[in-house]
């Protein structure tokens, strides 16, 4: 898909559930899907929940979420979080990612509460030293996905699905 | 490691210092197939033009080695050509590499090669090419010291994609300088270059380091385990805006959030507006990589670069040393 395509979409973020989907799909704009390393949950649990929903994806790599904020292709962000407390949210590994770029090109996150995932029992990889169960280097030192803890301040301006 | 020996050693392990060689009695390239790091060492023979836009096309190589590959391609292309035509095909090469890779500035490259051969009139290509990589790489090796001079003195460098042994020249500046140096690199989806390539030649060079995914840089930013991030730049303007690997941008936006000083390598500089380099768009089937199986495959979008202003960087490293103003 050429990147010129890409106007005015959604940035979904996280596990989604069935009320996440179907608030994108009731957007009825091209959903951007990124990979959402080192699980891959972007690849396999959030493109074919959508795809089901007949939800126009496009899937991109983490990284790529840059030049797509910096050509202002990204009109919400949907950050689907697991726990929320007085101080904030906790999301999958990388959502500070998306957060800071979100508010950095002024674009609004979109919250919603879903599940909470145990991702070692459902994804193989839990580092950069495997991709899909491939390992790269058994032995070398890797920074340990964990979830992330974002205060609400940093997520300002936000709303949360209805 | 006095500064001496720093700029003395040349038993270095990693092939990625110079991925792309000469064989003169074969008259052969020998590419290092970057495709197969970390798990294979191993070279594609380029003989013709043709074998050479493939290796390109494909990413065998890139960076550094695709330079190196335009250099040699374009001193064998002109051996047995009488005077005046050197500099045509060597344009010829340029224009060729520029449509298998759009966003690498080949034609500046040919215009440098170019000067050589005009400044060492009489001398065979291939010397003033052999000549040419000495002098950069000399080069590479100040610059180390003079990046190495600046930071702390146990420095937690953040990096993506690779720069062809520039990392690796940095952590024996920081030793001569008495300073320790612990890489963070980033995995660099799809390619994984960070994984294939700077993790595996750091790790032969017994470098400390650590990998992680490209998305976690920021939460460690925030955590405050980074001291500096470097990056390459394919490209860079005379204002000091990079084109550069994607992911790049990122880097350079939560390093601004988070205070972090950010770095490019950059050479070259030109009086151009950076928008108006075209971003190389790689095949769908690419941002896969590493998948087995895929079925059905979702639509996906792969620019292979993106443009970091020069609002966001803190300094350049060049061939001149350190600049903080402008590369």
């Amino acid at each position: 898909m050429n990147i010129e395509r890409l106007k005015g979409s959604i940035l979904a973020w996280g596990v989604l559930d069935t009320a996440a989907a179907q608030y994108v799909q009731g957007l009825k704009k091209t959903v951007i899907v990124p990979e959402m390393r080192p699980s891959c949950a972007g690849m396999f649990r959030n493109i074919p929940l959508l795809t089901r929903q007949k939800v126009a994806c496009a899937y991109c790599t983490d990284n790529m979420l840059g030049i797509l904020f910096y050509q202002g292709r990204i009109e919400e962000t949907l950050l689907v979080y697991s726990r929320e407390d007085a101080r904030g949210i906790t999301a999958p590994s990388g959502s500070s990612y998306v957060s800071v770029l979100s508010r950095a090109h002024g674009v609004k996150i979109r919250l919603h509460k879903g599940d909470v995932l145990d991702y070692n029992a459902v994804f193989k990889d839990r580092d950069a030293r495997t991709l899909c169960g491939r390992t790269f280097y058994a032995d070398a030192d890797a920074v340990t996905a964990r979830d992330e803890e974002i205060r609400w301040d940093e997520l300002e301006p936000y709303e949360k699905i209805k | 490691m006095p500064k001496e020996d720093f700029l003395n050693k040349s038993d270095y392990k990693t092939p990625l210092l110079f991925p792309v060689r000469f064989d003169r009695s074969a008259k052969t390239i020998h590419v290092l197939d970057e495709t197969k790091l970390p798990w294979e060492e191993a070279y594609i023979e380029v003989r013709t033009l043709p074998d050479a836009e493939q290796v390109l096309y494909e990413m065998k190589t890139r960076a550094f080695g695709q330079v190196l590959l335009f250099l040699y391609t374009a001193a064998s292309e002109t051996l047995g050509q009488s005077a005046g035509e050197p500099e045509t095909i060597i344009d010829t090469v340029a224009r060729r590499f520029k449509e298998k890779r759009p966003t690498f500035d080949f034609p500046s490259i040919a215009a440098l090669l170019k000067k050589a051969l005009a400044h060492q009139k009489g001398e065979p290509p291939l010397e003033v090419v052999e000549a040419f990589i000495k002098r950069f790489d000399d080069s590479r090796k100040r610059r180390a010291l003079a990046f190495a001079a600046i930071l702390p003195a146990r420095a937690r460098i953040l990096t993506l994609c690779n720069v062809n042994g520039e990392l690796v020249y940095l952590y024996y500046a920081l030793k001569s300088l008495g300073k320790q140096a612990h890489f963070y690199v980033s995995e660099t989806r799809p390619y994984l270059q960070g994984t294939r390539l700077t993790l595996f030649e750091l790790r032969k060079e017994g470098i400390p380091c650590a990998l992680l995914c490209d998305n976690q840089a920021a939460a460690l930013m925030s955590e405050k385990k980074v001291d500096t991030v470097v990056v390459g730049a394919d490209r860079v303007n005379t204002r000091g805006d990079i084109i550069n690997k994607i992911g790049t941008y990122a880097l350079a936006r939560f390093a601004q959030v988070y205070h972090v000083p950010f770095y490019a390598y950059t050479q070259y500089p030109l009086d151009i507006d950076i928008e108006h380099i075209p971003i190389e768009q790689r095949p769908e089937e690419e941002a896969f990589m590493f998948y087995e199986t895929l079925e059905p495959r979702p639509e996906s979008v792969y620019p292979n670069f993106d443009i970091t202003p020069s609002t966001y960087i803190s300094g350049y490293i060049t061939p001149e040393g350190v600049k903080r103003e402008k590369p």
